[in-house]
Parts: structure tokens; sequence; C-alpha cells
């Protein structure tokens, strides 16, 4: 393990990996899948060579990568595991169970287009397929966010007033695969911002207990009502996790939102991960030719930060919502959940202009984006 | 942390195949002693086992975990076992 900090050219996966293994798992269960094999690789190789006093599991499926997992936590251990696409749709009956079970963990996701027509490049299809699911989504934009962003989120998901998984994404080639500056923190420093894992409960046969069992109605309204609770109260516990991280380290994500340009722009530009790191180029570039914009990032999808996001999206005339992801017959998520906030807050003056970029990889550069916003904010 | 109670999916092992069991119960089912022959096929036949005895040995029926199945009902040779509706009592 790294004793001194240090600066290196990591691809996302690489990044990832660092995270997870100064995070002190107990066990890792990962099925490789396209984009994200190097993070299974990497891990499995880091357990043989014992580098990280861990049990990498060598499952045969994404599902039974999940159960793993569970089975991890349930008995109070901390886990691992990475998936991508297809690979998150198989494991997909597991992810539900273990956000409705309420089974701290991390998983990092590749986000990657969903089959057909086969595909093994970025857009949000995935991870939006799991929004539903009781886990916490953290959207990283650049490599150093992801690989902050895991360790950020075992301490946000363990916390007891959380105490639900977090899925942290990283688009697919754009971050997994393409090399960038990280700087890594120490064992020591993870250590002392990132406490082992202290489990509300945990199976054992001296304490026997069933875990998941049935629920009559009333049970399961009482179940679904607290993990609801347990979302709000996340929101806080986020944006304290970002500050303390901020302040020990010097890095500010933002917490839930980070807006980047003049806040008083007259267009704001809505949108996640690297699309968001691109309209920061886009969004100076289109001031400098008299249209003042600048950029809100929406960080965490799960839970929804419509508070503080409609505070600042308030402040614009017209914004430009750009999804990497589409409810088929209805329109981008983002778009639903942004404007569903702004209307139930009151904030209805403002002119929204949804649209939808970068589905099955098609490269989103800050040119595509400045001609997007163009056309959109004159019709 | 936050003071407000928290509910997670864990249930702790209870007496009865999932707790008192009585609350799911539509129909009751009511001994007949003047029929019964105490030959206990309702207390071999009952899957919860909700069936005791008294001290001379006819069946006695625990309405706390009884689900209403009525397989004693079904089973019974002497038709010593009839029904009533909750919603009757």
């Amino acid at each position: 393990m790294a004793e001194t900090k240090s600066v290196e050219l990591l691809t996302g996966n690489e990044a990832v990996s660092e995270a997870v293994l100064r995070a002190r798992p107990d066990v890792i269960a990962v099925y490789p899948i396209t984009p994200s094999t190097h993070i299974a690789e990497m891990l499995a190789q880091a357990v043989e060579a014992g580098k990280i006093d861990a049990e990498f599991v060598k499952v045969e499926s994404e599902h039974s990568a999940m159960a793993t997992c569970m089975g991890v936590v349930a008995a109070g251990g901390r886990t691992f595991t990475a998936t991508a696409a297809q690979g998150l749709m198989y494991m997909a009956e597991n992810v539900f169970w273990a956000g409705y079970g309420r089974l701290p963990m991390v998983a990092a996701v590749v986000n990657r287009a969903l089959a057909p027509g086969w595909s093994i490049w970025v857009d949000h299809q995935d991870t939006m397929a799991m929004r539903d699911s009781g886990w916490g989504q953290i959207y990283a934009k650049n490599n150093q966010e992801a690989f902050d962003s895991v360790l950020q989120a075992y301490k946000i998901a363990e916390n007891h007033d959380v105490y639900f998984p977090f899925m942290v994404t990283l688009d697919g080639f754009v971050l997994s695969h393409t090399a960038s500056e990280v700087e890594l923190l120490t064992q020591e420093e993870v250590d002392e911002f990132l406490p082992p894992f202290e489990p509300m409960f945990k199976l054992h046969p001296s304490n026997p207990m069933s875990y998941g069992a049935i629920s009559l109605p009333d049970e399961y309204i009482a179940l679904r009502e607290d993990l609801m609770k347990s979302m709000e109260r996340a929101k806080k516990v986020i944006q304290d996790v970002n500050d303390e991280f901020a302040k020990k380290f010097g890095r500010d994500w933002g917490g839930l939102i980070e807006v980047t340009g003049e806040e008083d722009a007259e267009v704001g530009i809505v949108t996640m991960s690297t699309i968001a790191e691109e309209s920061e180029v886009a969004a100076e570039m289109l001031t400098k030719e008299g249209i003042p914009t600048s950029v809100t990032r929406v960080r965490v999808f799960r839970p929804f930060p419509k508070e503080v996001l409609v505070e600042q999206l308030k402040k614009y005339d017209k914004i430009v919502i750009i999804d990497r992801s589409m409810s088929f017959g209805h329109a981008g998520p983002l778009y639903l959940e942004t404007s569903s906030a702004m209307r139930e807050l009151g904030a209805i003056d403002t002119k929204i202009y949804p649209t939808v970029m970068g589905l099955g990889g098609q490269d989103v550069s800050y040119k595509d984006i400045i001609q997007r916003v163009k056309s959109l904010i004159k019709s | 942390m936050s003071e407000e109670r928290k509910v997670h999916p864990l249930l702790k092992p209870v007496h009865g195949a999932a707790g008192r069991t009585a609350d799911w119960r539509t129909q009751t089912p009511k001994i007949d002693y003047e029929k019964c022959t105490k030959c206990e096929l309702c207390w071999l036949n009952c899957p919860d086992d909700i069936f005791s005895h008294d001290e001379e040995g006819y069946p006695v029926i625990d309405y706390e975990y009884c689900k209403g199945c009525l397989i004693c009902v079904a089973v019974c040779p002497r038709d010593a076992i009839h029904f009533v509706n909750e919603s009757e009592i």
C-alpha cells in the first residue's frame, strides 16, 4: 500500500480500484464485464499478491456477485463489487434486494449503454434503470472524483442515519479507460477519514435473525417509509462528508450539486458526469460569445437533491437540461425530475429546454454542447 | 445521529409460524366435545401445531396462533369440528 501521497496517471477503473484497496474491504465479489473488467482484475491481483487482507470471491455471475456482497454486509463486513450495463441488469434482482434490505455497501458501475443494438460505450441507461432500487447514486465527472467518491460513499452508506448502499458511477471508456492525473491518499489518511464499518445489526449464530422475511402490508409500508426518511437524511450526510473531505484533502465536489461559472448567468446547463465537465468549457465559450452561461452538475441523483438544485436553477432565465439516457415514451429522467422539482418548489418562471445527448457512446464535445444550447434557446 | 425510530427488515425467531397469526383468520374452528372421540386426527393434521390436550385428552385450540385454515374441520371423521365466520363472532 502506498505510504506517501502521490499523483499518478490512472484510468478511471484504476482510480476506483486504488480507492477500494484503501477502504479495507473484507470481501470483494466481482464478475468481469466491459468496461468495468479492469477493476475486477486489479482487485483480484491485489488480493492474490497479499496487498490487502481481503477475500476475492470468484462468482459465476453478477447476480451471485451481489448475493455474495449482501451476505457479507448482513454478517457485518465491508464489501465491494463493480459492474456495467448488461451485468447490472443481470444483477438487478439483488440490487433491489440490497437496497430495500438496507445493506450498506459500495458498487462501482461503469456506465454503458444497454443492448440491443449491442454497445459497449457510455450512456446512463443502466444506472437510471436502477434509480428506484433504494441505492444512492453518485455520478463522477472525472477519475479523481471517482477515487474520492468511492471513499466518501462508504462513509455515507455506513452512517446509521443513512444505512443503504451506494453506487458510484463513471462514464465507460471516457473515464474507465482514459488515464488522467489522480492524487492518491495514503492509507493513513484514508484510515483517519473512513473508520471501520460499525454494523447496526449483523447475522450471527449466537443471535439468530431472519433478513427480509415476509412483511404484511403495514410492516412493508413502515419499511419503505423508513427508506424514504433515510434518503432525506442522507442529503445532509452526503454534504457533510463532502465538506469534511474537502477540508481534509482540499478537493470539493460540491456535495449534492456542483455549480461552475458565474452564478447569475442567463443560461444554466444542467447535466451529469463527463458531459458536465465538457459543459464547463462550453459555458466559458458561450459566455465569451455574449451568452452568459454556467453549469449546474447533478452529482448525486439519489437521493435527488431537489432543494439545493431548485434554489440554484431559479437564478437562471433559461436552463438547458442534457440527459444521457431516455425514458422511452416520455423524456429524459434528469429533465423529468428537475422539472417536477421546480414545479413542486414554485420555481415556475424559468424556461426549461430539455435535450438528450450522447446515447450509445456518441461523443459529446464542448462544440456539440455549444451548438445544442444555441439552437435550443433560439427556438 | 437522528433520534427517529429506524425500521429495518429483520425478524427475530418467535413462537408460531410468523408470530401471533390469529389476525390472519377469517373463519374460526370450534370443537363440539359431545362428538369428539379423542382420535387426534386434528392434532396430527394441523400445519401450525396449535392443538394441545386437556387433562382428559380432549383437543384444545390455541386461538392466538390458529390461522383458520380449517384442515381440522375437513379431517374430523365425526364432524366434531365446525367453523364460524370471524365477522359473526
